[in-house]
């Protein structure tokens, strides 16, 4: 299988209040396959969310070397347009971010205006439409992004990442504030992305039955250490002891 | 590493890079380095997304001039009408009863009118935008806009400095013309009320030539260079503060007063360099007579 994405030795810091220095990734390492799940789970302020942005370009780390597609990436300015574009990568963020003065259906529309202008208006309005379809907020597409629901908004937002069919897809918190229902389509989409699309799909989350659902593997960020990633089979065999016990605690029910 | 590179270089060289990096990392510095990426964005528009920024920049066109004229006008109205009340009372008293118009050219066209048309702008679109930009970094969109591989300078940055140089343009010319006009028409209503209290006679054909013989080449070039620098400088300093906002919301009032502040001392202080101008002109016309 090929290598999608790699990190090597990366470490990760920045300056807190008081100038003491938060240590967020230490020589971190991790190598993702084509049509891997990985799941990035941790405890609360360990530094997931900044691994996703390391992943998509938007933050430089000090040292480390990251590859995509087996390609080692140079760390410069604009590195994210750099990521997103020549390295197919898009970002599903925790808030949605979608851009607020522009309509849900424009929101989509946006990446594929701007990369492919020699498509027709009508052919993108059909693509936006069934991304819209698939993503179950099709009745939205004329409404704000102010008007929706935290669900919608996340559904809004990963269509938006789908748009330009991504290689990679990097998600923070998909699935944070969606009913069983919503859930339940958001992995079978997922699922669908990378059967069908052959997509590599990172991304952060406290809801450990999800890697079940999706037969993924889950990676452990505790103390700036990333550890080997396991199989969700193999969660309460590993030996690091911090890992066994956020399992248990993500597993019980009110976890 | 970059620090040991660094001392392979000679003194001269060294004291340059530092000094360069002062520079760059100095408040001017900053303004420089947005304005001139987003001028450079503006003049490598791929052809092909020509109809995508073209679009950028007619909405921030729309935005800033056309939906900022009501204001703009109604300043203009009070301010040609301010102006010209107190000519009427003052300047027949000096024996200046004709010159109406060369200090309506004056005040209105050289000074007053791209200045406060610049305040107002900086204060309405300026303010807005800076706080427009600063809810963005803060909501992530423009993080959201660089994973879709959409620079925010060539989205946000180059349309806003565009479309506000072309505003600014557009609005002095409006200013102008509407204090200017409506100046005469306030001045001649209140001549022909306190006739037995004012020794003043105002009719256009006097008041318009009086107006062109004030006019000096120098204008001409000054009625564009002046608004489009103020333009440049309240978006410019709009952008910089707006997306200088990290992911604090606190952050984003403090970023939209900083614009407005900066841009109205930068407007002035452009101001007083471009007056310099008609001062150079005005030596060099001495020179040539004698």
């Amino acid at each position: 299988m090929m290598e999608s994405v790699a990190i090597k030795d990366v470490s990760f810091s920045y300056r807190e209040r008081g100038n003491t220095v938060r240590m967020v990734l230490d020589k971190a390492n991790l190598v993702v396959q084509q049509k891997d799940i990985l799941c990035i789970c941790g405890q609360s302020g360990q530094g997931k969310s900044t691994l996703l942005r390391i992943l998509a370009g938007l933050e430089h780390p000090q040292e480390g070397q990251l590859f995509y597609s087996g390609i080692e990436s140079e760390l410069h300015d604009h590195y994210a347009l750099k990521v997103a574009l020549e390295h197919k990568v898009a970002f599903v963020f925790q808030n949605s971010a979608l851009i607020s003065n522009l309509r849900v259906f424009d929101n989509i529309a946006l990446p594929i205006r701007y990369h492919q202008p020699g498509r027709s208006e009508s052919d993108i309005r059909d693509q936006v439409e069934g991304l819209l379809s698939s993503m179950m907020v099709a009745e939205y597409k004329d409404q704000f992004p102010y008007t929706l629901s935290a669900g919608a908004l996340r559904r809004v937002s990963i269509a938006r990442a789908l748009a330009l069919e991504p290689r990679i897809l990097l998600m923070d918190e998909p699935t944070t504030g969606l009913d069983a229902k919503n859930r339940r389509s958001l992995l079978a989409l997922i699922d669908n992305q990378r059967s069908l699309r052959h997509a590599t799909i990172i991304m952060v989350t406290h809801d450990l039955p999800i890697a079940k659902d999706l037969d993924a593997r889950v990676s452990f960020l505790h103390k700036g250490k990333l550890s080997e990633p396991i199989h969700h089979d193999d969660l309460l065999l590993a030996q690091e002891e911090h890992i066994r016990d956020l399992v248990e605690e993500l597993d019980r029910p009110n976890g | 590493m970059a620090i040991e590179s660094k001392e392979h270089y000679s003194l001269p060289a060294r004291v340059l890079y530092t000094l360069g990096m002062l520079w760059l990392m100095s408040l001017p510095g900053k303004l420089s380095v947005i304005f001139f990426k987003g001028l450079w964005a503006f003049f490598t528009i791929d052809s092909r997304r020509f109809r995508t920024e073209f679009k950028q920049i007619i909405l921030q066109v729309y935005f800033t001039g056309v939906e900022a004229f009501p204001l703009v006008a109604l300043v203009a109205v009070l301010l040609g009408s301010l102006t010209i009340t107190q000519a009427v009372t003052v300047m027949p008293k000096v024996g200046f009863s004709d010159f109406f118009g060369s200090l309506m050219v004056i005040v209105i066209v050289r000074e007053l009118g791209p200045v406060l048309t610049a305040f107002l702008i900086a204060g309405r679109t300026g303010a807005a935008l800076a706080a427009y930009l600063g809810n963005m970094k803060v909501e992530s969109e423009v993080d959201a806009l660089e994973t879709m591989g959409i620079d925010p300078i060539r989205y946000l940055v180059m349309p806003a400095m565009i479309g506000g140089m072309v505003a600014m343009l557009i609005l002095n010319m409006f200013f102008s013309s509407i204090a200017i006009v409506v100046g005469y028409i306030v001045a001649k209503g209140l001549i022909s009320v306190m006739q037995n209290m004012l020794d003043s006679k105002l009719i256009w054909d006097h008041y318009w030539e009086s107006i062109l013989m004030g006019l000096k080449p120098m204008d001409f070039i000054m009625v564009i260079v002046k608004p489009v620098i103020f333009g440049a400088i309240i978006t410019t300093n709009a952008c910089l503060f707006g997306t200088s906002v990290k992911k604090d919301v606190r952050e984003v009032p403090k970023a939209t007063s900083r614009s407005v502040v900066y841009s109205f001392i930068f407007v002035v202080l452009s101001d007083l360099l471009l007056s310099l101008a008609y001062m150079f002109d005005y030596i060099r016309n001495l020179s040539s007579v004698f």
